[in-house]
């Protein structure tokens, strides 16, 4: 196998890993948490906001 | 993971929501993207993003125009991006929220207009980002071939480890991809002095001949002043993407100072960084040649022939590569993130990882439509693919800015000065605004002139996406999205 083949397949397989950890923490994220409580955004009309120190927006 | 690991991070919502278990606590605790960033994060986002474009990209405007040509498209499309950077800073001090011109024209416009800037952010970062890992895979390749290897190396291993690893980075937080970002933008601006100080370039009659190679009319302007409007499409990669600062609004420390410090210092950087790349490369490389080269930097290091600036240059548009892969990541993921947020696309995108605090979920569904984009012009074996794809970034910017001035007029009509805290204040209101409307019209025309048809196909297609929006989407829309920075009441509501 030559050098170039050795450094490609090391890509691949870097990447096959990557891409798996990505997609495996992502769906046990989904799993392990209640999704309303994943997404950061109450509704002002249905829910005003208090004032507080930071400008901004929402909680964030 | 253990429970502990959303304790300190999670951020109290200011009320508990009708989306929230009954059983559950009175106040419910979600995750909200982290505040860490200063303004060095920011200026490593937007110079680290647009970088590359000194790199590669804006000599074709020497093609169209000449010498002078591209040095007039240098400044004045220079001054396009000092409108912008100026009208993002006043409005994302006040509305700092990430989607940064999604957001603003959330506040400023409506919701129409909203979806499409979204969207406009979204493939304009997504297909650079794109663009960028095609690059990185032949940059690659020339650096084997440098090394002395005799094969060539298959683009598409590289092309997806590079989108993929920096989707890891910025998976896992954004202080540490913004960091890298900040090092290898660093870098990469450094090799640009590196190599003005190596040409000595202070002394043009020295290492460079610009008098000779840019100093008459055949070469200068070439084709007159018509030239020279249609060089302006190109010297837009001069700064294409500085204006992704305000993306990180939400996640700075303190958005108020770091937004207008960090893209204020960042455009000034890009002025000078493009000053310095037109003069080094128009006084090395005859203009027929740098109109057409692939890297010009890196040529007019090959033409020193210095090693130490051979290689510095190499690895300076590496760096530049990965810098603007990385902080597109970032910007695309924080736009879809926030259409997500207020359900402009379905509510899961919005979710924030609750250990990591990043829009985990729009990082991860960006990864594919990216490699597919990078790949493509490698598996159709259409090379003019990949500039049809940058093309289509461009025209995504241009769009957006081409709203940016009506939009902030809008803001200083609904919140005139004195009525909200602004941390940054537009001087000479309204010519900036002008000048930018001004200024976008005329790129449009010089890009209507090289790219017609894809501007019609791009503006067909925000066309019928408007209309899915209208048509199917606009009902799933969160009813008080509208209005969510702390502002008061906007003037004749």
């Amino acid at each position: 196998m030559s050098t170039v083949a050795v450094v490609e397949l090391v890509a691949w397989v870097l990447s096959g890993l990557l891409a798996i950890w990505l997609v495996s923490d992502m769906l046990r994220v989904g799993r392990q948490h209640d999704e309303s409580t994943l997404v950061n955004a109450p509704d002002p009309l249905d829910d005003p906001p208090v004032a507080g120190d930071d400008a901004g927006v929402r909680s964030a | 993971m253990s429970a502990t690991e959303d304790r300190p991070t999670t951020a109290p919502t200011t009320a508990p929501t009708t989306a929230a278990p009954a059983a559950g606590p009175p106040t419910t605790e979600r995750p909200a993207l982290r505040r860490v960033l200063a303004p060095m994060h920011i200026w490593a986002l937007g110079v680290g993003i647009v970088l590359v474009g000194e790199f590669m990209g804006w000599n074709f405007a020497v093609e169209k125009g000449g010498m002078y040509g591209a040095l007039v498209a240098c400044w004045v499309v220079g001054l396009l991006y000092t409108c912008i950077v100026m009208i993002n800073s006043e409005v994302t001090s006040a509305i700092p929220a990430a989607g940064g011109q999604y957001a603003q024209a959330k506040h400023t416009v409506g919701p129409l207009m909203a979806f499409n800037v979204g969207l406009y952010l979204t493939l304009a970062y997504t297909m650079l980002e794109a663009a960028n890992a095609n690059v990185l895979s032949s940059l690659l390749t020339a650096l084997s071939g440098l090394l002395g290897s005799e094969q060539e190396l298959s683009p598409y291993p590289f092309a997806v480890l590079a989108i993929l690893a920096l989707a890891f980075l910025n998976y896992r937080g954004v202080f540490a991809s913004l960091t890298l970002n900040l090092v290898i933008t660093g870098f990469a601006f450094a090799t640009i002095l590196v190599l003005f100080i190596g040409l000595r370039a202070w002394s043009p009659t020295a290492e460079l001949d610009l008098a000779g190679l840019a100093g008459d009319a055949t070469n200068a302007l070439p084709y007159g002043w018509v030239g020279v409007i249609a060089a302006f499409q190109f010297g837009m990669w001069f700064y294409l993407g500085i204006e992704g600062t305000a993306q990180a609004a939400e996640e700075c420390r303190s958005a108020p100072r770091s937004v207008p410090l960090g893209s204020l210092a960042g455009i000034m950087t890009l002025i000078i960084a493009a000053s310095l790349t037109w003069f080094v490369c128009a006084g090395v490389l005859p203009w027929h040649y740098l109109g057409t080269a692939i890297t010009p930097l890196f040529d007019a290091a090959l033409v020193s022939g210095q090693d130490v600036l051979v290689v510095l240059l190499l690895l300076g548009t590496l760096c530049a590569t990965l810098a603007s892969a990385n902080g597109c990541i970032n910007d695309a993921s924080r736009a879809w993130f926030s259409m997500g947020r207020d359900r402009y696309l379905p509510e899961w995108f919005g979710a924030v990882h609750p250990r990591y605090h990043t829009p985990f979920r729009a990082i991860v569904f960006l990864v594919p439509v990216a490699i597919a984009f990078a790949l493509l012009p490698v598996v159709l074996d259409e090379p003019t693919l990949l500039s049809t794809v940058i093309t289509f970034s461009i025209l995504s910017g241009l769009l957006m800015y081409s709203f940016m001035g009506p939009s902030f007029m809008r803001f200083r009509k609904l919140w005139p000065l004195g009525t909200i805290r602004r941390a940054y204040t537009l001087p000479l209101h309204p010519a900036p605004a002008i000048a930018l409307l001004a200024l976008s019209a005329v790129v449009f025309f010089a890009t209507f002139l090289g790219y017609g048809i894809a501007l019609l196909s791009i503006l067909a297609f925000y066309l019928l996406a408007s209309i899915w929006f209208v048509v199917r989407r606009y009902k799933f829309v969160r009813r008080g999205a509208q209005f969510t920075a702390d502002l008061p009441r906007p003037q004749g509501y």
